[in-house]
């Protein structure tokens, strides 16, 4: 490899190596004591052995998968559910201001409640278990998705609609074949922005006493004062 | 002068009763309170089948709202755009615009773009526009995408989309203007020479003499507040035209009007 190869390749990986260097130094040292930072080593068998060991090994041994699987089935369903409603009737805002002008007050307040504050009325409603998680991560993820599909509308360009118009659309595919495709670099933004959000509320969700999941993990080793699984669920 | 100039070449204006456009008291308001002169005032004209109409007048004279109420994008506050002998309503096929800035779908390749509008088979949309792609001369451009070609090349793929819905009347608002000289020169000839092979209706808005006089069958004059047509004036200097002492002359008196 080339020097110059080396230094684009290498730059950004400086400071994570940094960091890990740096980890490896205190927990050695003992400066800081275990319980507050486990050694990075204990870290990675205690992983490992989540991901491959067998129960009984160790707590929570092998059970990553399921884990794993069920907390992607719970953030894909919000996030589908959030991008089912989001997108609709982002387009609508987008194209009709009165539709805009209607919902513009209730989002923006709704918005501006942090997700936490609904823990406690989702575990009224929905009780403990999928239900809540998915209502979360859905209520969180909804609003990248309105806002930003609703910015794509608006944006769409008055001739594009008008030249639709004098070629004869319909107004069905005014919709699919204009609005649609023109909104979309804004309607991706959306959906990536709410990806991250909803992983975020899922490990949220899932604080609170849902039978498995990586954020039960976390939280439940907490419980257990098994710091060490508890980082390795991060 | 301009009498003249039919007489000489003796191409005079032969009776055109096939009429295929005509406006009739047109008028546009700003709003109906306002008591500052109308966009538009009694518009009255008529264009005949295979005619090239261009309109000429200063910024502001309110060109672009008459193609936009003849091409439906807009109504007038009175009088009656007869198509065909029937009243124009809204947008559609049979007027179709080529706008002054390039409204081509960015996420569409031109062959697509061209084909937007076609409804009907697929392998014979795929020959309609092979065919268009050949005529304008972008045949080998078609799988690309409007940013990846030049603003020449869009304003073609403008015309051809336009071109194989088979409109009755073709309106054009300034589509050449934004473009640099030399490239201009080259659609002003392509235009014509589609025009040529498909003898279709032209109107074309602009607000450049010399296009108008190399152009047009007939050049109607507008005034700017209120928007009327204050002349018309056929031109009958044979195809293709020369810069040549009429053609001067003809553009000289067309900016002495307009400067009044």
């Amino acid at each position: 490899m080339s020097q110059r190869t080396l230094w684009k390749e290498g730059l950004p990986w400086i400071i994570p190596l940094g960091i890990l260097t740096l980890w490896f130094a205190v927990s050695t040292t003992e400066a800081v004591p275990r319980y507050l930072l486990p050694h990075p080593l204990d870290v990675a068998k205690v992983a490992y052995r989540y991901i491959f060991g067998h129960p009984g090994d160790q707590p929570y041994a092998g059970l990553f998968l399921d884990d794993l699987q069920s907390s992607l089935l719970r953030v894909m369903l919000g996030f589908a559910l959030a991008v089912i409603l989001g997108i609709p009737i982002g387009l609508l805002s987008g194209r009709l201001s009165l539709v805009s002008r209607l919902l513009g007050n209730t989002i923006n307040a709704l918005r501006a409640v942090p997700g936490i504050s609904w823990l406690p009325l989702a575990m009224v409603w929905f009780g403990i278990g999928i239900k809540t998680t998915v209502f979360l991560v859905a209520l969180a993820a909804f609003f990248p998705v309105y806002l930003n599909t609703a910015i794509g509308a608006r944006q769409v360009n008055p001739r594009h609609y008008q030249a639709g118009a004098m070629m004869g659309v319909s107004r069905l595919r005014g919709i699919f074949g204009i609005l649609l495709p023109s909104a979309m670099p804004h309607i991706l933004a959306g959906l990536r922005l709410s990806m991250g959000i909803a992983w975020a509320y899922l490990v949220l969700g899932e604080l609170t006493g849902v039978p498995n999941g990586l954020g039960a993990a976390i939280m439940d080793a907490r419980c257990w004062e098994e710091s060490t699984s508890s980082w390795s669920a991060s | 002068m301009i009498r003249h100039l039919q007489l000489v070449n003796g191409s005079l204006p032969s009776p055109q009763p096939d009429r295929i456009l005509e406006i009739r008291g047109l008028d546009k308001a700003l709003s109906v309170n306002d008591e500052s002169p109308n966009v538009l005032e009694q518009i009255n004209f008529s264009v005949s089948r295979g005619e090239l109409i261009c309109i000429i007048g200063r910024s502001g004279c309110g060109k672009s709202t008459l193609l936009n109420i003849l091409a439906g994008f807009t109504s007038p506050t009175t009088g009656q755009v007869l198509l065909k002998g029937r009243p124009v309503t809204k947008p559609g096929p049979d007027r179709c615009v080529v706008f002054q800035e390039d409204a081509l779908f960015a996420w569409l390749t031109v062959e697509e773009n061209v084909a937007f509008g076609l409804r009907g088979p697929k392998r014979k949309v795929k020959e309609a526009v092979g065919r268009i792609l050949e005529m304008i001369g972008l045949d080998e451009f078609r799988d690309c995408l409007p940013r990846e070609i030049s603003g020449g090349m869009k304003q073609r793929v403008a015309v051809a989309r336009v071109l194989i819905l088979q409109p009755a009347v073709l309106l054009m608002d300034e589509p050449f203007s934004a473009l640099d000289a030399q490239t201009r020169e080259v659609m002003q000839n392509l235009l014509l020479m589609l025009w040529k092979k498909l003898s279709h209706t032209i109107l074309f808005v602009t607000h450049d003499v010399q296009e108008a006089v190399k152009l047009a069958d007939r050049i109607l004059l507008m005034d700017k507040k209120p928007g009327r047509i204050r002349e018309e004036i056929p031109v009958g200097l044979p195809r293709p035209r020369a810069t040549d002492p009429w053609f001067v002359a003809l553009c000289q008196s067309l900016l002495g009007k307009l400067r009044d």
